[in-house]
């Protein structure tokens, strides 16, 4: 059966805009458009993430917050999907205005948000509230400040406003800072109230396990250590934690070794930290960041309303930005031989493990993928997305880039990636749907790449990894370089020998 | 503090997000992404592009939906000087990159209301391609996710040449199969309807959509009948333009409802309906001697539902036919006609609901969870069919109904299907529609049942 497609309409006079094709040139029916490529504003915005709607950014954040908190989308009930809600733990605390089409064409908005914010405080009775705006009430120039503001007024729940939406393009990296710094200026809980309940939780967690494999543990041990989880840290030894890989901070090996010198987590933001977490941030004496660029009134808010300064560091994965993390603790804490002596097994270890596959493995071709993904999450944003590139070096892999992007804005990204000191080759592709073929020319061996992108690495024969999947800190080294030898060894690569013969595997 | 088991107030509720927020552009997409070679515009600003694809992504493992679609960056600049400008560069652009078969555009509410003529610029855009490039409304007020899945389809119906194609005797076509994703559930429920409507004599020559290109979507010209499912009712009067016979049909859901389904087709093309009643008896008589195995394990369990009305017409049926009477069901669309469609679906398989049963229509995640924490909470609640919006947090984090070892304190089996259903994908055939559809998922909900046991 014939497909029920047109006649190629003005085949002939058609190749009009077409007169600048090669011979044997497939034929471009978009060739005329090129002055209005050339006329679009620029969707880069000086930074190579994806831009994003500060809504969708900010609903898929707080979707993922635990807490006694609800949100309001303030505009029409198709702007409650714009987020993957169904996978999100704190979906049932969302609410939308669902204004209709009159409502908005008469500006008649003020009313029904009154109302929802109204029942929300009446039968949620959150400890917060956060109205978000959307494209329709930006577009409409409505204000639901006053209305806000009265029922403000009236409560002693903090009601917040963020006038979101998509119209305005926004990096990502400037909505996770706005939805945080607004986070953090919420009225913040009493230091003697605000006792981590995680850090009891673990503790507990720890001494049943203690006390299954060992029985020397008594009653008395118990309950020195609930206490001491119980008591709220000292402040002059107390961290938050902003920007660290989720999986780091669910790891035993930071707060075992920082309990070594003495120092406690006060908070780990933005993965772990629920609203009291936020409402609690004020309570640290230092800030441990992964990257400060992506925070500056995040960390502006704390160093002004509470004191606390900030000490940046790498994305702790991999061997030597591990170190480089744990040092600048110990620096900023004075107390770097505590941290040396705990760190020092762990650090040979994985010392050990990492110049053993750069012997068995030799110099691999690896694809970076870059700006391939709009999840809003820090540790993907952090330093330009390349916080996994001195990871991926210390393996003396042969990096290159892969950015997805315009291919005529490269010099842009190369300046970009100038400015961030960044040397590597780097190839600037246009969707991420014709990656395959890059893959083999390039003759990659890895692939380092956005979820979404196994079928064009699997079309290409080329083993992946998904982006920003390497386990963080110390411990992960084993971990990833065990994935790595794996995947190689899948590829039939010589450093992926079978387990206890790879370079991974060797202590 | 929210009571994780009392549902918002009637007040609230109207506000609170739904378990099925979806609105039109989601169906439009997933529609889209059942056609291969369709290609999706967007015609939104950026957080649009999440209503559509990125709902999907996470739903089907076999085919990356993000791949046919694009949006045509709409921000306040390109809003104040004129957006629908933008149409016509990014359809021949990507035209060029991907050769659709079909290009569907959709605009934002905001869009639409700001008055540009869209459907003339998607106009001037389908005068500049050689594939037909069409405008679907998407405005997000009003319709759900049914509507704008129909509205693709509708549009679809009107590229096949049914004029130019003779049709064949003993030809069938379905129309309005609700396919969403390229997994093997799909494929089994396609091989269902083929050997059903091979019971009755006749050969199925298309299903429109059903993970088939435009070409093989033509195909359906050839049936002398078209069976619209409910999906596609709406359609009815368009699909009778065709000269085509029509016959509109519930879904084969469910052993009565499966047997009933078989009846009624039989009957309308006129096909000896004691030989498709007798192929009735002796199908369902193998799956409810299957299921006896389960049955008879039940005794005085209920069930949860959460579908869309004609779906859970089918899974109530099959639940009851499991001795799990529904006491709960959700009505998770705004398009099938609620409480008063739902009990109409159940009567022609000689149905009806426990009187204790709760129905509501488009509820809430909030109202979905309280609902079923209830009915758990009561210890009689063995199953529930829905998909990961509601019952996805059944399996994964709700402490409250864990236990210490973080498996569910009650004995209770969720088995996802429909939309979405990111925590369950189907490696091999897996139906829900027809007499093999009903054992396997009562074969699901045994497995859930067993789950933790040794």
């Amino acid at each position: 059966m014939t497909p029920p497609r047109k006649p190629p309409r003005g085949a002939e006079p058609s190749h009009k805009g077409q007169a600048g094709l090669e011979e044997g040139e497939p034929h471009r029916f978009g060739a005329g458009d090129e002055p209005f490529w050339k006329r679009q504003e620029t969707r880069l915005a000086g930074q190579l993430g994806q831009p994003c709607c500060t809504l969708s950014g900010m609903c898929t954040l707080l979707g993922g917050m635990d807490g006694n908190f609800a949100v309001i989308i303030h505009g029409e009930r198709d702007c409650g999907n714009s987020f993957v809600h169904h996978r999100m733990k704190s979906a049932e605390r969302f609410f939308c205005t669902c204004l209709t089409e009159e409502q908005i064409t008469v500006g008649r908005v003020d009313e029904p948000l009154e109302r929802c914010l109204r029942l929300v405080l009446d039968e949620v009775a959150p400890d917060a509230v956060i109205v978000l705006g959307t494209c329709p009430i930006t577009m409409i120039g409505a204000d639901p400040g006053p209305v806000v503001d009265r029922l403000a007024a009236q409560t002693q729940i903090p009601i917040l406003l963020l006038r979101t939406g998509g119209l305005k393009l926004a990096t990502q990296a400037e909505m996770v800072d706005w939805l945080y710094e607004s986070l953090a200026g919420l009225p913040q809980i009493v230091r003697s109230q605000a006792v981590d309940r995680r850090r009891v939780a673990a503790a507990l967690r720890e001494t049943s396990r203690q006390l299954q494999r060992d029985v020397a543990v008594t009653p008395l041990d118990v309950r020195a250590r609930v206490e001491e989880a119980l008591s709220a840290p000292p402040m002059d030894r107390a961290v938050n934690f902003i920007g660290l890989p989720a999986d780091g901070v669910r790891s035993s090996e930071l707060s075992t070794v920082l309990h070594s010198a003495g120092i406690q987590i006060a908070g780990l933001y933005p993965f772990e930290a629920d609203l009291r977490d936020w409402r609690s941030i004020g309570h640290a004496a230092v800030n441990i960041v992964a990257d400060r660029r992506l925070y500056p009134r995040l960390l502006a808010r704390l160093e002004k309303e509470h004191a606390i300064g900030s000490v940046q560091v790498p994305l702790p994965i991999g061997l030597n930005q591990s170190l480089q993390f744990y040092q600048a603790i110990g620096d900023f804490f004075d107390a770097p031989e505590a941290l040396d002596q705990t760190l020092a097994p762990l650090v040979a270890a994985a010392r050990a493990r990492v110049e053993a596959f750069r012997t068995q493995a030799g110099s691999i071709r690896v694809a970076m993928g870059l700006r391939m993904l709009n999840n809003y999450q820090v540790d993907q944003l952090a330093y330009e997305g390349l916080g996994d590139v001195e990871a991926l070096a210390e393996l003396g892999f042969d990096l290159t880039l892969l950015i997805q992007g315009p291919p005529e804005e490269r010099p842009r990204f190369a300046e970009m990636l100038a400015g961030l000191g960044v040397t590597l080759p780097m190839q600037v592709f246009p969707n991420p749907w014709n990656l395959a073929p890059l893959l083999v020319e390039g003759k990659y061996q890895v692939a380092y790449l956005a979820d979404h992108s196994w079928e064009e690495a699997l079309k290409a024969g080329v083993p992946m990894i998904k982006s920003r999947g390497l386990a963080p800190l110390l411990a992960g080294v084993q971990q990833n370089l065990t994935v790595l030898a794996e995947l190689l060894r899948a590829a039939g690569h010589p450093a992926g020998q079978p387990a206890g013969q790879s370079a991974g595997e060797e202590a | 503090m929210v009571s994780p088991n009392v549902p918002p107030s009637a007040n609230l509720e109207p506000f609170a997000l739904k378990a099925h927020h979806y609105g039109r552009i989601s169906g439009v997409s997933m529609a889209v992404h059942s056609i291969p070679d369709a290609f999706l515009l967007l015609h939104t600003g950026v957080g649009c592009k999440y209503k559509a694809a990125a709902q999907l992504s996470v739903h089907d493992w076999a085919r990356q939906p993000h791949r046919r679609e694009g949006w045509t960056e709409v921000g306040d600049a390109a809003l104040i000087r004129g957006a629908a400008e933008r149409i016509g560069p990014y359809v021949r652009s990507w035209y060029d990159r991907q050769k659709p078969g079909l290009i569907i555009v959709t605009a934002a509410s905001h869009l639409e209301m700001a008055g540009e003529d869209i459907a003339g610029a998607v106009r001037q855009a389908d005068a500049t391609v050689p594939c037909p490039v069409r405008y679907v409304h998407g405005l997000g007020f009003s319709g759900d996710l049914y509507d704008g899945y129909r509205a693709v389809v509708s549009t679809v119906l009107d590229q096949i040449p049914w004029a130019e194609v003779r049709p064949q005797k003993g030809r069938v076509a379905v129309v309005g199969y609700p396919f969403d994703r390229y997994e093997s559930d799909h494929s089994a429920n396609l091989h269902q309807l083929r050997n059903l409507i091979r019971e009755v004599g006749r050969e199925l020559v298309a299903v429109v959509p059903s993970g088939q290109p435009m070409a093989r979507l033509a195909e359906a010209a050839r049936a002398e009948t078209i069976l619209v499912l409910p999906y596609a009712h709406a359609l009815a009067e368009q699909l009778e333009t065709t000269g085509r016979q029509v016959v509109l049909t519930d879904l084969p859901v469910g052993l009565r409802c499966t047997t009933a389904w078989l009846d009624h087709v039989a009957r309308e093309l006129g096909a000896d309906h004691r030989k498709t009643a007798a192929a009735a008896r002796r199908l369902a008589g193998y799956a409810d001697q299957e299921l006896n195995l389960l049955r008879t394990r039940l005794v005085g369990g209920r069930s949860a539902v959460f579908a869309e009305t004609p779906l859970a017409v089918g899974l109530t049926d099959l639940l009851d036919g499991l001795g799990l009477p529904p006491v709960l069901v959700g009505l998770r669309d705004r398009s099938f006609g609620g409480v008063a469609a739902f009990r109409r679906g159940l009567a022609p398989a000689g149905l009806d609901l426990r009187p204790d049963a709760v129905i509501l229509k488009d509820l809430s995640l909030w109202a979905a969870r309280a609902h079923l924490r209830r009915e758990l909470e009561k210890g009689h609640l063995l199953a529930g069919l829905g998909s990961a919006a509601e019952l996805g947090t059944m399996t994964q984090g709700h402490a409250d109904l864990q236990n210490d070892e973080g498996e569910l304190a009650h004995r209770f089996a969720p088995v996802i299907l429909g939309f979405p259903s990111s925590g369950y994908h189907a490696l091999q055939p897996q139906p829900t529609y027809g007499f093999g559809g009903a054992v396997t998922v009562g074969q699901r909900l045994l497995d859930g049942l067993l789950s933790g046991q040794a």
